[in-house]
């Protein structure tokens, strides 16, 4: 038996919200995500880029290929301008429209991060989406922060590797006590469709990381883009869970409940994920051994959180 | 939504001069005019490939379209299918050696589909009232078919699909050779095989039984007579041992003629312990018959069991019966007892000796390293050899143990008559199995319409080739359509390299209900039920459809160039882009089944 990919089958054959004709690279993986994201969002959204590969290959002036509106805006300042999108909407009164903040990793964990500090603080109703494709693709493949350790870019070239390790931007989003924050990946697109689909439910801020191939920055096949990202899940450098919200009786006894949404086909080393690209060919196996150990470890607390969550019944 | 149209919605602007530029920027087109298919050089294309399991199927079984067809449940479907490259479903979802298992890509992920068994079911859903569809119309060539055993019934039965008058001929009073004669009732069931035998003569075959050639009926007279002529005799002279002492010796018996014995409803009186020598299906067989026949029973074999030419399957099961198997073991001479019956046999040990021209060991004997074995009857099954008396004056080469052939299965031979003759199954150089005997059958069939036609054989065997080339497609002869309305490239083969196994959710095999061996040996009677309907739709629902498309959508789903188009509402599977196909790959990469190829442009 298949393991079917379950999205409903009249979305799938529906119009599409988003066209071809983009300039995005063969087998990127961005594109894949927002076909399915929009899938459960609807035509009801608008969506905030800042500068990032996704906003150029859609579309600059005077086109775009998303069949939604769209807002170009400065690097710093998606979440600014989506928090102002969703108050105009509000004293409108339009309640049913989304408004979406699509940003590259660059754009939310080093230039964005203030504005999207602000509006998480403010929880303010908007959903702030990172596609993660772990380096400032669109300009020449920089280390950004959400760049992982042992990667080669050209800011990190060979002999002198990334050596921090990547940001935790989850745990960050975490801190300011945000209503929904959650990771998915395009390799598990009946998952990433759900979550969507929950976050447009739900009101004030929401985060979704999202794991997004780039060939010619990861240095890998174009063909075998959805096969990395799934590796990333088997090997848990890449755990897919979500973390919601459960509004207390009182102000400050809100709940955060944790649920591990993807359990992997099969577990694999983490040297089964970074020898599949070229980006990590350099790496020592020092290195290699490092990121096992925070990927279990990650892997383990995760767990535990889940497991806390059931047992107290939330 | 068509392709065409797609690229004809593109908005595209032309600004003459700046002040075509609002002032507020609002972009109102798109990027449809951009066809990103000029990026590509390798591009996506639907095509059908052949799974391991028919590539593995020497008659070259489109399993996996039968297995599409009784997933939904469309039984009687799934049997005309079946029988389009496998005449004889319920009879070799009996006894067939599985060769399509051992390659069935599902044991990557947990074990083999269980085939035969599903074959059997399906074999049994249909087998009796049926009547067959398109048969050709009469071509006015006349086909004579000597032996009904499984070789001869298969030429048969395609030769009369493509419109040939078939007589079968065989010397014995029923049909079946082999089938009847030599593998026991308790394996394969005298109804089975009388059933698929009224299937024939449903479509047309004609049946002259108790007619032997060359006593009878002379091979002149069928040459002179007939347009063309399968010789399909198969191998039924028993080797003897080389044990001058055994001549006129009561107690000693060929398996073969045991078999046959009791095939023919005889009990022979065996005494309570026989030695069988041999490492064959015959050995295996005789022993398993004796011990129904109450006797205690030994297995000497001169080599080690792995060297066995006999099934695994039916040693493990003889075992289970209480067969005792004696490895590297080998008779020196019989002793007699005055009264002409048997005292002992003495044996000798043996050990694996230098390869020979086959690459096997030659067993080479202990020296001093003999025993004795008591024994009230010996059975020698240690190989049977073609009887080729009736074809003494046509064979070219009369030393040959077996009819030689060319690669379409026509004799070379010194004939008179205007017959071009023909020869398959053990008779001719084909492995001794049912399913190669079969396929040789059908190979033959062809090769005869393509002379009636005028066509080269060998060109049209490549055309019709079975993945990378063991067996050859008679539906694809006959241009009937298969499953899935798609093109399909027949000769590529989906390995286990090609299937994407994080798809499929591991899920437990058939498990196997057999009567326990103390209860199976006390009768004749078949010890393994047929496969409940239940049974076999789960099992067939494990079936991963090796290179077929079963229309999954991932391809739909996981392109990033929205390039792939679906059809499955208006007729089957989906289409390609190729205005905005970028050739990225992902589709083929992500089909769980390698359904797609990728190819130059
Ligand atoms: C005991 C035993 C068990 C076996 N078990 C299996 C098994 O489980 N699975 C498997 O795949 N294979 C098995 N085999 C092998 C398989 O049975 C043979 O390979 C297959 O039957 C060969 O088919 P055939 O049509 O060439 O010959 P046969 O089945 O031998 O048929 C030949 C026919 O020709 C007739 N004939 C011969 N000479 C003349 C003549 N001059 N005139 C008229 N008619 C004539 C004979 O009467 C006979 O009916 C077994 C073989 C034996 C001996
Ligand atoms: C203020 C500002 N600084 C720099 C740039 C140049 N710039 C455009 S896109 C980009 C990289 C974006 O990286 P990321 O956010 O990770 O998105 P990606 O391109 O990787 O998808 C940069 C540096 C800019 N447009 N604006
Ligand atoms: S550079 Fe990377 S992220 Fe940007 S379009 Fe190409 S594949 Fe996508
Ligand atoms: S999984 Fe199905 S199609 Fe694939 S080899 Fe096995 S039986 Fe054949
Ligand atoms: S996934 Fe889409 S763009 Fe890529 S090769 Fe397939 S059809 Fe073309
Ligand atoms: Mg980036």
């Amino acid at each position: 038996m298949q393991r079917k990919i379950a999205i409903p089958r009249e979305l799938l054959v529906d119009e599409e919200l988003m066209l071809p004709g983009m300039t995005s690279c063969q087998g990127c993986a961005a594109p894949i995500s927002m076909k399915i994201a929009l899938k459960a969002l609807g035509n009801r959204t608008v969506i905030v880029f800042p500068a990032c590969c996704f906003c150029v290959f859609q579309g600059g002036y005077p086109y775009s290929n998303l069949k939604v509106p769209v807002i170009h805006c400065p690097f710093e300042t998606s979440a600014v301008v989506a928090s102002g999108a969703a108050a105009a909407l509000d004293v409108r009164g339009e309640k049913d429209t989304t408004v979406m903040v699509w940003a590259g990793d660059g754009g939310t964990f080093d230039i964005g991060i203030q504005a999207l500090s602000g509006a998480a603080e403010r929880n303010d109703n908007i959903l702030f989406v990172c596609y993660d494709n772990e380096a400032y693709m669109n300009t020449g493949i920089q280390r950004s922060s959400a760049t992982p350790m042992g990667a080669w870019t050209t800011t990190t070239p060979a002999g002198s590797l990334k050596s921090e390790p990547k940001k935790d931007i989850e745990q960050i989003m975490l801190a300011h006590h945000i209503a929904y924050m959650a990771t998915a990946s395009p390799a598990y697109p009946d998952d990433l469709y759900r979550k969507f689909q929950k976050a447009r439910q739900i009101t004030g801020m929401k985060f979704i990381h999202l794991l997004s191939a780039c060939p010619p920055g990861w240095r890998i096949d174009p063909a075998d883009s959805v096969r990395t990202m799934r590796l990333a899940t088997q090997s848990r450098v890449f755990p897919i869970y979500e973390v919601t919200k459960q509004t207390g009786a009182a102000p400050g006894e809100d709940t955060w409940e944790y649920d591990i949404t993807v359990i992997p086909e099969k577990e694999v080393p983490v040297s089964d994920y970074l020898k599949s690209q070229g980006r990590f060919r350099l790496m020592t196996d020092d290195m290699v051994m490092k990121i096992q150990k925070q990927a279990d470890r990650k892997w383990r607390d995760l767990v535990e959180k889940r497991d806390a969550t059931r047992l107290s019944g939330v | 939504m068509s392709v065409k149209k797609r690229s004809e919605m593109a908005v595209r602007y032309e600004f003459k001069s700046y002040r075509d530029i609002t002032p507020m920027h609002v972009s109102t087109g798109n990027m449809l005019y951009n066809k990103t298919g000029s990026w590509r050089f390798i591009k996506p294309v639907y095509e059908d490939k052949t799974p391991a399991c028919q590539n593995a199927c020497p008659a070259g079984n489109d399993i996996e379209g039968w297995l599409k067809l009784l997933g939904k449940r469309e039984f009687e479907k799934a049997y005309w299918h079946l029988k389009r490259e496998e005449p004889f479903p319920a009879i070799l979802g009996r006894v067939c050696f599985r060769f399509c298992e051992t390659a069935c890509n599902r044991a990557g992920l947990d074990s083999s589909i269980g085939i035969r068994e599903l074959e059997r079911f399906i074999g049994d859903q249909a087998i009796s009232g049926a009547s067959y569809p398109d048969v050709l119309p009469d071509n006015g060539k006349r086909l004579a078919v000597i032996g009904s055993g499984p070789a001869g019934m298969s030429a048969a039965y395609f030769a009369r699909y493509l419109g040939f008058a078939v007589t079968i001929f065989d010397k014995e009073d029923l049909p079946g050779g082999i089938l009847r004669l030599g593998i026991p009732a308790y394996r394969l069931p005298r109804e089975v095989v009388a059933a698929e035998f009224d299937g024939l003569v449903r479509m047309g075959v004609e049946m002259k039984l108790h007619t032997e050639i060359g006593r009878d009926i002379s091979m002149e007279d069928i040459v002179s007579t007939f347009d063309y002529v399968f010789l399909a005799t198969g191998a039924h002279q028993s080797l003897s041992l080389d044990m001058a002492e055994s001549s006129g010796c009561g107690r000693i018996m060929s398996g073969l003629s045991l078999l046959q014995r009791v095939a023919r409803g005889e009990s022979p009186e065996l005494g309570q312990r026989v030695v069988v020598i041999g490492g064959g299906n015959t050995a295996v067989d005789a022993a398993r018959t004796a011990i129904r026949l109450g006797s205690q029973v030994t297995v000497l074999y001169r080599r080690s069991e792995s060297e066995m030419p006999a099934h695994p399957e039916d040693v493990r099961e003889a075992c289970e019966e209480g067969v005792v198997f004696r490895f590297l073991a080998a008779p020196e001479h019989i002793c007699l007892l005055p009264d002409a019956t048997i005292e002992k046999l003495v044996c000798c040990e043996m050990t694996p000796g230098p390869l020979d021209a086959t690459g096997r060991c030659t067993p080479v004997r202990k020296e001093g390293m003999t025993f004795d074995v008591p024994a009230d009857t010996l059975v020698t099954a240690i190989g049977e050899a073609p009887a080729l008396d009736y074809l003494q004056s046509f064979m070219l080469n009369t030393a040959s143990s077996f009819i030689e052939t060319q690669a379409d299965l026509s004799v070379a031979c010194r004939l008179p008559g205007k017959a071009k003759v023909f020869a398959g199954g053990d008779a001719g150089q084909t492995p001794r199995t049912v399913v190669h005997a079969v396929a040789s059958g059908k190979r033959a069939a062809i090769a005869m319409d393509c002379d009636r036609k005028g066509l080269d054989a060998a060109n049209v065997f490549q055309q019709i080739q079975v993945g990378d080339g063991s067996a050859i497609s008679f539906s694809r002869y006959m241009s009937w359509l298969p499953v899935n309305p798609v093109p399909r490239n027949d000769q590529c083969v989906v390995d286990r390299r090609k299937i994407v196994y994080d798809y499929f959710i591991k899920a437990p095999g058939l498990r196997k209900v057999i009567q326990p061996g103390e209860l199976r040996k006390t009768a004749f009677t078949p010890y393994q039920p047929s496969l409940t309907p239940d049974e076999a739709l789960t099992e067939a629902a494990r079936c991963m459809h090796c290179g077929r498309c079963t229309e999954c959508d991932n391809c739909l789903i996981f392109c990033p160039d929205v390039s792939i188009l679906d059809q499955t509402r208006d007729s089957f599977g989906y289409a390609i882009d190729y205005d905005y196909c970028k050739g990225c790959g992902i589709c083929f990469a992500e089909c769980p089944r390698n359904a797609i190829s990728m190819i130059e442009e």
